[in-house]
C-alpha cells in the first residue's frame, strides 16, 4: 500500500514536472526596442502566434537588444531578438548569433536577396522582415523642407546650431554611408562623406542620445532637421504633429532592414522555429506596418489602403528611392568608422 | 566574547571594502587586456588620440567649475538653514525634494526652460532684451547648470552637518570678547565648517566627474565628458578593455585631484578640533 502510494506520488510529481518543463520550454522570449517596436510585436505577431500555436511570447523591451545578447553570451536568456542588419552581422561576426540554412523558412523566399543577411557559406542569420528608412526629418515650422533635398545640405553653415546628430556609433553607421553616397562614392570609400559627417557636426545643436530626446527636440523646434528614422517621424505624425517631415533626399535614403535573430545557445529550437516562421510570413508584417510605420520585406505583404495613404507613395515606388549597402563592409569596418567620425565630431 | 562581538562589527565594512577591491582588480585586468595578451597598448592608445585627452581636460575643468559653484551657491544656503529658528526639517526636505524626481525628467525639465524655445528665451525675446535666442544649452554652460542642480544638495548637506553640530558656545564667547557677527562668521563659524566643504567639494568633484545623463542631454556635439564616452564604449561599442582603461584613467585622475583635498580635510579637522599645534 505505502509503495503503492510513494509510486503514485513520484508519478504525479515526474508529469507535474514534466508538464512544467514543457510549459516552461514552449515560449518565446523576444527583446526588442522599446518606443512602439514592443507593442506592435505584441499586437501584431505575438497574440495571433500564441492563439494559433499555443507558444506563449514574453515580447521584452530593452533600450539595446545587442547588449542584453552580448551580455548574456554564454547564457542567453532570450530565445530571439529584433537587430538591425549591421549590429547583427557585428554579432555574427563575434560567434553570439544561430545560423541557419535558408529552406527552412519557405517565408524568405518571398524577400529580396539583398536584404537577407548571409555568411560566407549562404546561410541566413536570421529571417529579414521589415524596414524603415533613414532621411531627414524636418520640422517645417523652423525650416522648409524643400531646403533639405540633398544630403550635403546638411553641412551648408547657415544651418549652424539648427541640427541635430546622432551617437558615433549609428553615425559612424548610418551617416556615413548615406553621406558617402551622396558625394557620390558608396559604403566602402568613405572620405568624401566623411567630410559631410563633419559638416553636419558642426552644424549641430546637440548629440542626441535617445530616440525621446530627438523626438523632443524635433517637437518642440529646438532643431529645425536631423537625420532620423523614418518610423519615429511616422509616429509623432500619427499622434498629431503635422508640422514635422520626413524627406528623402535626391541622393535617396537609407533602407534599414530589420532581422529576428537568435542568440547562440539559445533554448527551444523548435518554439523559436516556429516564431521566425511565423515573423517571416506577410499577414504579421502588414499588422506591424500599420501599428508602427515598419514597412514589410515579403514580397506578398500589400499594404492596408490608410497605410499607403500615410506612406503617400505605393510601397515599390518608395523602395527605389531608398539605398541599401552591404552591411557585412559597414560592420567589419565599424571600428574605424567609429574612430573617424569621434574624431571629425570632436573637431572645432 | 566582546572582542568577538566587535569584530562582527568589521564585516559589512570589510564586505564592502573587499567588493571595491574586487571591482577595481577586475577593472586593471581588463583595462590591461590586449586580444589574447596584456600590455597598455589600451593607455597609450588613449593618450595618442587629441580628442580624447581633450575630453579629459574637459571633465577636469567642468567638474572643478561644478565643484566651485555648488561650494559657493550651496555654503548661503546651508548656513541660512543652520541658522533658521522656524521649521528647519521642511527646508531641509525642499533641499532634497529634487532627489524624488528622476534625473532623467529633471534634466528635461533644462531643455524647456533654457532651450532655443525654452521659457526664458522666449521671456527674453518678448520683452525684447534679446534679438535671437541665448544658448543656454547643448553647450559646457548647460552642463554646468544642470550639475549643479544636481549635485547641490549633497554639498549642502555635508556642510549642514557640520553647522549643526558645531559648538555654539566658541561663538558666544568670540562675540562676548567683542568680535562683532562678520568677525565671529570668519574667525570661528568659518573654520569649523571647513571639514564640512571640503568633505561636500570632495564629493560634489566625484560625483561630476562620472556624471552620465546630465552631460549627454545638455551637452552639445562637442561637450562629452569621459564618463559618457565609457558609457558609449560599454553599452555601444561593447569595447571593454578600452572603457576599462578610461574608467581607470578617471580613476587615477581623481584620486590625483582629491588627494590634496583629504590631506588639507585632515589638517584642518586637526586645527578645528584643537588637537593640532598651530
Amino acid at each position: 500500500m505505502i509503495g503503492r502510494v510513494l509510486a503514485s506520488t513520484l508519478l504525479a510529481g515526474f508529469i507535474s514536472t514534466a508538464t512544467c518543463a514543457s510549459a516552461f520550454a514552449q515560449q518565446i522570449t523576444m527583446a526588442t526596442w522599446g518606443g512602439g517596436v514592443g507593442k506592435a510585436w505584441r499586437e501584431a505577431v505575438a497574440q495571433p502566434f500564441t492563439a494559433e500555436t499555443g507558444i506563449k511570447v514574453n515580447i521584452v523591451e530593452v533600450p539595446t537588444p545587442e547588449a542584453q545578447i552580448r551580455a548574456q553570451a554564454s547564457a542567453p536568456q532570450f530565445n530571439a531578438a529584433i537587430s538591425s542588419l549591421f549590429e547583427a552581422a557585428n554579432m555574427y561576426a563575434d560567434g553570439l548569433l544561430e545560423d541557419f540554412d535558408p529552406a527552412e523558412f519557405p517565408a524568405l523566399q518571398k524577400v529580396p536577396e539583398e536584404y537577407l543577411l548571409k555568411n560566407d557559406k549562404g546561410r541566413v542569420i536570421g529571417v529579414s522582415v521589415y524596414f524603415a528608412y533613414y532621411g531627414i526629418a524636418v520640422n517645417t515650422s523652423v525650416a522648409n523642407a524643400a531646403e533639405f533635398s540633398s544630403w550635403k545640405s546638411l553641412a551648408d553653415p547657415k544651418w549652424k546650431g539648427q541640427l541635430s546628430v546622432t551617437r558615433p556609433i549609428y553615425s559612424s553607421a548610418y551617416d556615413l554611408t548615406i553621406m558617402s553616397v551622396a558625394a557620390g562614392d558608396e559604403e566602402n570609400k568613405i572620405d568624401r562623406g566623411l567630410e559631410i559627417v563633419k559638416g553636419l557636426g558642426q552644424n549641430s545643436l546637440a548629440m542626441y542620445s535617445s530616440m525621446a530626446q530627438m523626438n523632443q527636440l524635433l517637437q518642440r523646434g529646438e532643431v529645425a532637421a536631423a537625420p532620423y528614422y523614418s518610423t519615429r517621424v511616422w509616429q509623432m505624425r500619427r499622434e498629431g504633429q503635422d508640422e514635422l517631415e520626413m524627406v528623402i533626399p535626391q541622393e535617396g535614403a537609407l533602407m534599414l532592414p530589420y532581422i529576428v535573430v537568435v542568440p547562440k545557445g539559445a533554448q527551444d529550437r523548435d518554439s523559436y522555429m516556429k516564431w521566425l516562421n511565423y515573423a517571416a510570413e506577410a499577414k504579421a508584417q502588414v499588422q506591424i506596418a500599420d501599428i508602427a510605420g515598419y514597412f514589410p520585406l515579403n514580397s506578398d505583404a500589400k499594404l492596408s489602403a490608410e497605410a499607403e495613404a500615410e506612406l503617400g507613395q505605393p510601397l515599390p515606388d518608395l523602395i527605389g528611392k531608398l539605398y541599401q549597402p552591404d552591411w557585412n563592409v559597414v560592420a567589419q569596418n565599424h571600428k574605424e568608422r567609429l574612430q573617424l567620425v569621434e574624431q571629425s565630431m570632436a573637431a572645432q | 566574547m566582546t572582542q568577538n562581538r566587535n569584530l562582527l562589527w568589521l564585516v559589512p565594512p570589510g564586505f564592502m571594502i573587499a567588493l571595491f577591491l574586487i571591482g577595481v582588480s577586475y577593472l586593471v585586468v581588463e583595462s590591461l587586456r590586449q586580444g589574447s595578451g596584456f600590455g597598455l597598448e589600451n593607455f597609450s592608445a588613449f593618450f595618442q588620440r587629441a580628442d580624447y585627452v581633450r575630453v579629459l581636460y574637459r571633465t577636469i575643468w567642468i567638474s572643478c567649475v561644478v565643484t566651485v559653484c555648488c561650494a559657493i551657491l550651496g555654503y548661503p544656503l546651508a548656513f541660512a538653514i543652520s541658522r533658521y529658528r522656524g521649521n528647519r526639517n521642511f527646508l531641509m526636505m525642499l533641499v532634497i525634494m529634487p532627489w524624488l524626481v528622476s534625473i532623467v525628467v529633471r534634466t528635461y525639465g533644462w531643455v524647456v526652460i533654457l532651450g532655443p524655445r525654452g521659457s526664458l528665451n522666449s521671456i527674453l525675446l518678448h520683452l525684447g532684451l534679446i534679438e535671437r535666442p541665448l544658448r543656454m544649452i547643448f553647450n559646457q554652460t548647460g552642463v554646468v547648470i544642470g550639475l549643479v542642480h544636481v549635485f547641490i544638495p549633497f554639498f549642502i548637506i555635508s556642510v549642514l552637518t557640520v553647522l549643526l553640530y558645531r559648538d555654539a558656545t566658541l561663538e558666544e564667547a568670540s562675540q562676548t570678547l567683542g568680535a562683532g557677527p562678520v568677525r565671529t562668521f570668519w574667525n570661528v563659524t568659518a573654520p569649523l565648517s571647513l571639514p564640512g566643504v571640503l568633505t561636500g567639494m570632495i564629493l560634489v568633484y566625484l560625483l561630476s566627474s562620472g556624471a552620465i545623463v546630465t552631460p549627454l542631454l545638455l551637452g552639445g556635439v562637442r561637450d562629452g565628458m569621459l564618463s559618457t564616452q565609457i558609457y558609449q564604449d560599454v553599452l555601444q561599442v561593447f569595447d571593454y578593455p578600452k572603457a576599462a582603461s578610461m574608467a581607470m584613467i578617471l580613476l587615477l585622475v581623481s584620486f590625483v585631484v582629491i588627494i590634496p583635498f583629504q590631506i588639507l580635510e585632515r589638517h584642518v579637522a586637526t586645527r578645528v578640533s584643537g588637537r593640532g599645534h598651530g
